[in-house]
């Protein structure tokens, strides 16, 4: 297969191969810079091939916005077996690649805000000049559009585009599940005719990609239990950036922009992408709409005081990407000179040990709580009444008798509790040292699952991901352990307060029995046990 | 030392892509040592090094490696592929294959929780369980729980439980796990290779195009299935 010819029978050399499909291998073409040729893995239909044809007819008019064919390839020149098709060479990045910050960095280090608005505004003009020149895309997902250094866009795999003859349509018959608009997921697409809504649907994804640095639509925190698939999540236009009032089952997910930090023309233009409604006819906002909106988007940006690579609508008066620095400590929108991939150095063996040996448990310990000097409380008053009165004159020894050792009781009840309330706040201190103790050696246990070991690590790192990766692992196990020590130290001093205060009213309790005790015996002569049965039981004991 | 990062949803802020989760139930138990062990380190070293030529798949996808012969080890949580640095395994111990599984189900709800908190889509978790030898567990109540796990699994589209039989592997036992439409497979002799670029290539087709039907397209096993005529 080392010649193929394409329709006016001029002949080409098959070079190396550029990228490879589920459908065929795109290769380049020798002496032929801007062109390619894309090999079919299974003989075209003729409906296909039909397709093809019509495509070839319209790719000059659109060759700055969408890569299609140029003309059939044939395996010989008599030009009877379509072997496949030659088309514009785009070399550019994928538009995940533009969009997804880890990516980003290393893929387009220069990119900043104004650099998505201007690729989203040209990715708007493609769909318009498709769409005007009567082409639905179809299949609009993340892989089929390239964006040039210069936010130029060009929409490439175009032998899926829904394009009509005066008798026939040839439709897409492909989706890619994330990608599929609400009033289509589930539903088989061959033979499906698709509309320009449906596009919008795509570019308005698109859109939000591009100017949420990466954030999909339809992916937030689920509002109640059940959580959803990311298709059930479009087939239920749950919007997750939408406002709260419309009762969709997905919250904004956290440290991300929200949707207020963009002008409300264009906030509306989402919700009337994505939410109910959106599937009627004329309902999503047309690529003319998106550009001329973010071309005023453009026009009304301003510089970060705190970082001149951030910038925002001038609508907000503060900056949404050093929000999201405050949340996470990531800087969406580093300056490029710092942050190339090639100058994380991987680190020395040494500091990675240094760090691990901090990751020590904090000794904390159980503490006694202090003993009070305490005065003795002042008898407790007598009892009144009538029956007292009597009994007080007529057995005087027997009534005072009664009412010491009544007040005595009741202290040495209070004793008995608060001296359990102590022991139980020992305990509880202990108990809680030891579910630190235990979250940190889960913490530890969590830690070796996601780096290796040592003695592995006594090779380099190999990558800066690696680096990048085992200095987040770590830096999350401090700050989880940081947490704990926190969580136990308070808990520890609410202990330890509760148990201050139950060995005072101990102490009080003890110092009143003593004092009451003292009053008993000056009553009388007899031996204290004698006197007081419910001596014996160690009152007056700390 | 300590900046001001949450717990968990570091890695999602820089990279907010849609996870498809993985992971590798791997049977070192005594059974595997020598030229299975070997085989098995090499295919996961390939699955590593695939998933990372493709740029999507290294943002998407996130493996998991919970290995079981002496006891049941969670080697590797879950990482991207290209911070993964395959573990070099050793064969030795018994087959708690039961055990295993409940580990793998719980470090996969985990992961769920972790990726609903931080508001970010997940695709159907794989669970792709190799074993040499039959499950030394399998009258207790763990294999019970086991088993019903990933039966409910199946039923409520909670994840794919793959089963894949090596040598001396009892089928019978390994097919309880597996749901009846996806029976367990036996691999041809030590094909862990191409076992295992099937892996990345189905992983990688999880997010593709994908004309209305409801389960996912897998690629053909029979490049490492030994697939009975």
């Amino acid at each position: 297969m080392n010649s193929v010819y394409d329709d006016t029978g001029r002949a080409f050399r098959v070079g190396q191969p550029w990228a490879h499909g589920g459908e065929g291998v795109v290769s380049c073409l020798e002496e032929s810079d801007g062109l390619c040729i894309k090999t079919f893995l299974n003989p075209l239909d003729r409906a296909q091939e039909q397709r093809l044809r019509l495509l070839c007819t319209k790719a000059a008019s659109l060759t700055n916005v969408a890569a299609l064919p140029r003309s059939l390839a044939y395996a010989d020149a008599t030009r009877t077996k379509v072997i496949g098709i030659i088309m514009p060479l785009v070399r550019g990045r994928s538009v995940f690649e533009l969009y997804n910050t880890h990516t980003r960095l290393t893929s387009f280090p220069k990119a900043n805000f104004r650099f998505f608005i201007e690729t989203a505004n040209n990715l708007a003009g493609a769909f318009a000049m498709l769409h005007k020149n009567d082409i639905v895309i179809g299949d609009v997902n993340e892989r089929n559009i390239e964006v040039l250094p210069d936010a130029t866009v060009r929409l490439i795999d175009c032998d899926s585009f829904q394009i009509a003859d005066h008798d026939h349509v040839f439709t897409s018959n492909v989706g890619t599940p994330l990608w599929i608009p609400p009033e289509l997921q589930g539903k088989d697409l061959t033979g499906i005719q698709r509309t320009p809504n449906h596009d919008r649907f795509g570019l308005a994804q698109l859109i939000f990609l591009l100017l949420f640095a990466g954030r999909h639509p339809f992916a937030g925190v689920p509002r109640g239990a059940i959580s959803l698939s990311p298709e059930e999540a479009i087939r239920l236009y749950a919007f997750a950036f939408a406002p709260e009032c419309l009762g969709l089952p997905l919250a904004p997910p956290p440290a991300c922009p929200s949707l207020t930090a963009l002008p409300p023309g264009i906030q509306h233009s989402f919700l009337r992408a994505f939410t109910k409604g959106s599937e009627l006819p004329g309902a999503r906002p047309t690529a003319d709409e998106w550009q001329a909106q973010l071309t005023q988007l453009c026009t009304n940006l301003t510089v970060c005081t705190q970082q001149p690579n951030h910038l925002f609508w001038n609508g907000i008066n503060f900056c949404p990407w050093c929000g999201i620095i405050r949340e996470t400590g990531i800087n969406i929108f580093p300056v490029p000179a710092t942050k190339t991939a090639s100058s994380i150095v991987a680190p020395v063996t040494t500091d990675y040990l240094i760090s691990l040996h901090k990751l020590v448990a904090y000794p904390f310990q159980a503490q006694r709580p202090s003993s009070f000097v305490v005065t003795p409380a002042p008898l407790p008053p007598a009892p009144s009444g009538f029956w007292n009165f009597i009994k007080r004159f007529a057995m005087p020894i027997r009534w005072r008798y009664r009412w010491l050792t009544h007040a005595l009781r009741e202290e040495q009840r209070i004793h008995i509790s608060a001296r359990a309330a102590v022991r139980r706040s020992l305990h509880e201190q202990n108990a809680i040292i030891a579910a630190y103790h235990e979250e940190f050696q889960h913490a530890r246990a969590a830690l070796s699952t996601r780096i290796p070991p040592l003695s592995v690590l006594e090779q380099t790192i190999q990558n800066s991901d690696q680096h990048r990766y085992f200095q987040q692992q770590l830096t999350i196990c401090e700050n989880r352990l940081h947490s704990a020590q926190q969580h136990c130290a308070q808990r520890l001093q609410t202990a330890q307060a509760a148990a201050e205060v139950a060995a005072q009213q101990r102490d009080q309790a003890n110092a009143n029995i003593l004092n009451l005790i003292k009053h008993l015996r000056n009553d009388s002569r007899q031996p204290l046990t004698k006197l007081v049965p419910v001596l014996s039981t160690n009152a007056g004991h700390k | 030392m300590i900046n001001q990062l949450p717990f968990v949803g570091v890695e999602f802020v820089d990279n907010p892509e849609p996870r498809c989760p993985c992971v590798l139930l791997l049977d070192t138990s005594g059974s595997m040592r020598g030229q299975a062990i070997a085989a098995l380190n090499q295919g996961v070293e390939l699955l590593a090094e695939e998933l990372n030529a493709d740029p999507l798949a290294r943002e998407r996808i996130e493996l998991a490696v919970i290995t079981f012969g002496d006891e049941v080890q969670v080697i590797q949580d879950f990482v991207s592929p290209a911070a993964f640095m395959p573990p070099r395994f050793e064969a030795d111990g018994n087959t708690p294959m039961g055990r295993a599984v409940l580990a793998g189900c719980e470090v996969l709800e985990e992961r769920k929780h972790a990726y609903q908190s931080a508001g970010v889509n997940y695709f159907r978790p794989w669970m792709f369980l190799i074993t040499d030898g039959e499950p030394t567990d399998y009258n207790t109540d763990m294999w019970r729980k086991a088993v019903e796990l990933t039966r409910q699994a199946e039923a409520s589209r909670n994840f794919i439980f793959y089963g894949v039989a090596v040598n001396d592997a009892n089928q019978s036992k390994l097919n309880e796990l597996c749901p009846p439409h996806r029976l367990a497979q036996k691999l041809r002799g030590l094909n862990f290779g191409e076992l295992f670029s099937w892996l990345s290539c189905s992983l990688r087709s999880v997010s593709l195009v994908n004309p209305g039907v409801t389960r996912p397209i897998l690629p053909p096993i029979t490049d490492w299935a030994l697939v009975k005529a």
